[in-house]
C-alpha cells in the first residue's frame, strides 16, 4: 500500500514537472516549428493529466481537439507564414 | 487528496508561464499559443478543485462539462485568431505587431 | 527591465493565487450531490451528458452559436478558392488514410452512442468526424463539405436550428427555455446529440480547410 501512493505521487510529480517543462519550452524555444511540436505533445500529455483527475469524457475531447485538430490548425498556419516570408523574399530579390 | 493540490499549482504555474508569455514574446502566433496554454492552466486549476468533492467513485461533472465546452470555445477561438494572424502577415510582412514607437 | 519588472509581478501572481488556492478547504460539497439526485429525471445515465444537454443546455446551444460566429469570420477573413487543390501529395497518407477514415467515422458513431450512458458524447464524435473530414482532405478525396453549398449552410447551421427549435418548443411545453419533459427526455437529448456531432465536425473541418487554403487577394 505504502509503495502503491508513493509510486502515485513520483507519477504525478512526473506529470506536473513535464506539463511545466513543455509549457515552458513551447514558450520559450527558438524554432517556431518547435514550438508548435511542443505544444501538441503538451496537449498530449494535458489529456493524460484529465485521465489521472477522473475526467475522461475530457481527457477524450482534449485528445482530439487539443492535440490533433489545434496542432493542425497551427502546422498549416506555419505553412502559411512560411510561403508568406518566401514570396517576400523573392519579391526582394526581383 | 493532496495530489489534487498538485494539480491546481500546476494549473497556476502554467497560467503565469503563458502570462510571461504573453507579454514578453514578440511574434503572434506564439502569443496564441501562450493563450492556449493559459487557458489550459485554468482548465486544470478548475477541474482539480472540483475533485475536493469526490465521494467515493462519484466525480464532479458540471465542472468537466463546462471544460470540454471550453476547450471547443478555445479551439474556434484559435482558428479565428489564426486567420486575423495570417491577414496581419500578410499586409505587414511579418506576423507581429508594430510597435507605435518604431513607426 | 521589463523582463524583470514582468518577472516580479507573474511571481507575485503565482504565489498569491497559490496561497488562495492552498488555504481553500480539503473538502467541498460541489454540485456533484445536486447532479445525482436529479439523474433519475435526465434520461440518460452519463452525468457529463446529463448536464451538457439538458441541465445546462443553455451553454451548449451559445455553444454551437459561438462555434458558428467563428466560422463566419473566418470565412469573411479570408479568400478561399472554390476548388482547393492545396492536397499534400503523399503515397503513405493516401492509403493509410483510405484504411484509417472509415474506422474512424464508425468510431465517432459508436461515441455519439456511447454518450448516454458512459465517457462519449457530441463533441468528441463531433471532432473525431472533423478530424476524420481532414485526413480524406489531406489525402486528396473528392468530396465538397464546403459553405459555398446551401446543402453544406444547412449542416453547418443544423444543431444552432435544432437547439432554437427546441428550446421553443420546451418554453410551450413545459413554460421554461430547455427544460425537458422528463420521459421523451432521452429521445430529445439524441436528437440534440446528432445533430451537434453534425455541426461541430462540419465546422471545425471548416476551419481546418479556411486557413488551410488561405488564398492572397486578387485586386
Amino acid at each position: 500500500m505504502e509503495t502503491l501512493i508513493i509510486a502515485e505521487l513520483l507519477f504525478d510529480l512526473l506529470l506536473s514537472g513535464s506539463l511545466l517543462f513543455l509549457a515552458y519550452k513551447t514558450l520559450t524555444c527558438k524554432e517556431l516549428f518547435q514550438a508548435i511540436v511542443f505544444f501538441i505533445v503538451f496537449g498530449l500529455l494535458l489529456s493524460v493529466t484529465w485521465g489521472r483527475l477522473g475526467a475522461y469524457d475530457v481527457a477524450m475531447a482534449e485528445v482530439v481537439i487539443g492535440a490533433g485538430l489545434t496542432g493542425a490548425l497551427l502546422l498549416s498556419t506555419f505553412m502559411q507564414l512560411n510561403k508568406i516570408n518566401n514570396k517576400l523574399d523573392e519579391e526582394k530579390k526581383q | 487528496m493532496s495530489t489534487l493540490f498538485v494539480y491546481a499549482i500546476v494549473g497556476i504555474g502554467l497560467f503565469s508561464i503563458g502570462l510571461y508569455a504573453l507579454i514578453m514574446q514578440k511574434h503572434l502566433l506564439r502569443k496564441l499559443l501562450a493563450i492556449n496554454i493559459m487557458g489550459s492552466g485554468v482548465f486544470l486549476l478548475f477541474v482539480s478543485l472540483s475533485m475536493r468533492s469526490v465521494t467515493g467513485v462519484l466525480t464532479d461533472p458540471v465542472p468537466s462539462a463546462m471544460v470540454i465546452t471550453g476547450i471547443v470555445v478555445a479551439i474556434s477561438a484559435t482558428a479565428l485568431a489564426l486567420g486575423l494572424m495570417i491577414k496581419i502577415a500578410r499586409k505587414s510582412a511579418k506576423a507581429e505587431l508594430c510597435n507605435l514607437d518604431q513607426e | 527591465m521589463t523582463r524583470f519588472f514582468v518577472v516580479i509581478v507573474v511571481s507575485l501572481l503565482f504565489i498569491g493565487v497559490s496561497y488562495a488556492i492552498l488555504s481553500l478547504p480539503q473538502q467541498a460539497q460541489g454540485l456533484s450531490q445536486a447532479v445525482y439526485t436529479e439523474m433519475g429525471k435526465s434520461g440518460v445515465s452519463n452525468p457529463v451528458t446529463a448536464v451538457l444537454m439538458n441541465f445546462r443546455a443553455y451553454d451548449t446551444l451559445l455553444e454551437m452559436a459561438v462555434l458558428f460566429v467563428a466560422l463566419i469570420g473566418v470565412y469573411s477573413l479570408s479568400y478561399i478558392k472554390k476548388e482547393a487543390n492545396l492536397r499534400l501529395q503523399s503515397s503513405v497518407l493516401q492509403r493509410l488514410g483510405g484504411i484509417l477514415v472509415p474506422f474512424l467515422l464508425l468510431l465517432s458513431v459508436y461515441l455519439l452512442w456511447v454518450g448516454a450512458h458512459a465517457s462519449g458524447g457530441a463533441f468528441q464524435a463531433g471532432s473525431m468526424v472533423s478530424a476524420s473530414a481532414i485526413l480524406m482532405f489531406l489525402s486528396g478525396w473528392k468530396f465538397s463539405l464546403f459553405p459555398q453549398h446551401t446543402f453544406v449552410r444547412l449542416l453547418l447551421s443544423l444543431s444552432l436550428i435544432v437547439f432554437l427549435f427546441i428550446a421553443i418548443l420546451t418554453l410551450y411545453m413545459s413554460k421554461e427555455l430547455l427544460l425537458l419533459p422528463v420521459k421523451e427526455a432521452s429521445y430529445f437529448i439524441f436528437i440534440l446529440e446528432a445533430a451537434a456531432t453534425v455541426s461541430i465536425g462540419i465546422t471545425l473541418f471548416n476551419l481546418f480547410v479556411a486557413i488551410f487554403s488561405q488564398q492572397k487577394e486578387k485586386k
